[in-house]
Order: C-alpha cells, then structure tokens, then sequence
C-alpha cells in the first residue's frame, strides 16, 4: 500500500466527456503544482458512497475551494459509463471529478483493492481519501472494513 | 436495451417466461441503469459483476486497456428448459457500444428469430 510521502503511481483513470470516455492519467490529474483531494470508494450507485461519501463532497466543494485545492476526484472501479451516469445522479457537475478505474489498474497501483469477488462485485477500491500536493500524498486516510469516517468530506477538510 | 422493452409484449406473445439483461456491473448498477431505462420491472436486469457467468459462459472480452476489465461480448439466446435453442451470429453495426471490439453475436432459437432480429 502506498503511504505518506509517496508519489500517486501511474495509471489511466477516465471520465465521461462529452463525446465519450475521456482518459486522464494520474499524472495529470496530480500534476506538479496542484493541490488535489482525490477519494475512492467500493462502488458507484451503492448506498454508504451514494447518500454520504459523494454528497459529503460535493456539498463542501466551496471549503475545500477556500483551503486552496485544485481539484476533487472520485475514483471507483466502474466505469466511465457508469462514473458519467452517476455523477449526474449525485448532481457532481463541475465540482468532483468522476472517474472510473474499470480495470483496477489504479486501484491495484496504489495498494488498496480488495476481493469482493464472492459478492458478486469482482475486485473493488478499499474506501479512502488523500490530499495530494505536486504529485506526492501528503495525507491518507484509508477507512476500516465497512466503516465511514476518516475518509469524510469532513475530516478531509481538517487537515487541508 | 430499447429493443427489447419496446417488443416486450411480442416476446411474451410467443410464449417468453422471462427476459433478462446480463451484463458485468454490480446489482448497485443494474438497478440504477433498471430506472435509467425505465424497465419498470420487464426486464430482469442481473449483474455479474465478478464475470463468473460469462467466463462460464465463454464469453468474455478484455476491455482492461480500455478501462473497463474483463466483460461480456454482445450477445442473445433463447433458452428453453436451460438449453440453449439455436445459434445464428450476426454483425449489429447499429448497436450503441459499438467501440466494444469483441465479435458479435446473437444466439436465436427457431420459434423467435423475427422478434429478435427488429432489434
């Protein structure tokens, strides 16, 4: 698993643009001079993400703006289908960045799937957050089985 | 999708129990995509999000370079008494995920092939 101090490892996430999928590396995403609050969570349109992860995020757009951050991403092995459909869903506009990891290859980069194969869901992320500064992670806050706290818009915003 | 929906009372006219949509997506993503389409309980709409019924199947494709894992090909069967009735393949260049590189195919038994084929 990656830890404080590390660089985000490459991978390809992509978005719904308006002609289709859109692909963005971490690269670009947590590009040198950016300061990025990137959270993953197990799966779009699942009911912790759905009624509180996501929200939590888009209704604190403004504050983590004010704190002086770039960008808010939302990543999930979905795909960017689903990513699309759901920020609409989520009312996500311009504020968080919905992006699909649909092959995992970020999810598994970064050292936090987990097997959620005999529930039908194939590898999914672990639920976490992380304030990304130049590239580098400068806070991580990885959530326990099940549970939804550390990785909150909330608690985010504490340490930004 | 829109196909089906919309020829479901002629399907269920030649004697159809049940019509189901199988793709690799969760539960969670089913029943939204369920609402998205109004499907209004027409259609069972079935996740295999871990791919264990189309690699049973054989009928995977590896979408991972295109961020999107391991899927399910395109396809259709009838299916009666859990057997597989009939095979015809043909080309759907009309078919909304045509950047999906994968063959394909629609599986038709005998008493259906109209029905299906105005999809």
């Amino acid at each position: 698993m990656v830890k404080v101090g590390d660089k985000v490892p490459h991978a390809t996430l992509r978005g719904m643009g308006p002609e289709g999928p859109k692909a963005i590396t971490t690269e670009e995403l947590f590009a040198s001079g950016k300061k990025v609050v990137a959270f993953a969570l197990p799966g779009a349109f699942t009911p912790t993400c759905s009624a509180k992860h996501v929200p939590g995020f888009v209704t604190s757009f403004d504050k983590i703006k004010a704190k002086g951050v770039d960008t808010i991403a939302c990543i999930s092995v979905n795909d960017a289908f689903v990513m699309g459909a759901w920020g609409k869903d989520q009312n996500a506009g311009d504020k968080v960045m919905m992006l699909g990891d649909g092959g995992a290859e970020f999810t598994n980069a970064m050292g936090l799937s987990m097997d959620l194969t005999k529930n039908g869901m194939g590898v999914r992320s672990q639920r976490y957050a992380m304030i990304v500064q130049d590239g580098v992670i400068k806070d991580l806050f990885v959530e326990k089985p099940g549970a939804f706290e550390v990785s909150a818009a909330e608690n985010v915003l504490k340490h930004l | 999708m829109p196909g089906f929906l919309a020829n479901i009372d002629a399907i269920k006219g030649k004697g159809v129990d049940t019509v189901a949509c199988i793709s690799v997506n969760d539960a969670f993503v089913m029943g939204a995509w369920a609402k998205d389409q109004k499907t209004d309980g027409k259609i069972l709409m079935l996740g295999d999000g871990s791919g264990e019924f189309s690699q049973a199947m054989g009928l995977t494709m590896d979408l991972t370079k295109n961020g999107l894992g391991v899927r399910s090909q395109r396809y259709a069967m009838v299916v009666q008494d859990g057997r597989l009735r009939g095979v015809d393949g043909r080309e759907r260049p009309e078919a909304p995920l045509r950047r999906c590189n994968g063959p394909t195919q629609l599986v038709l038994g005998p008493a259906l092939p109209r029905v299906l084929n105005r999809d």
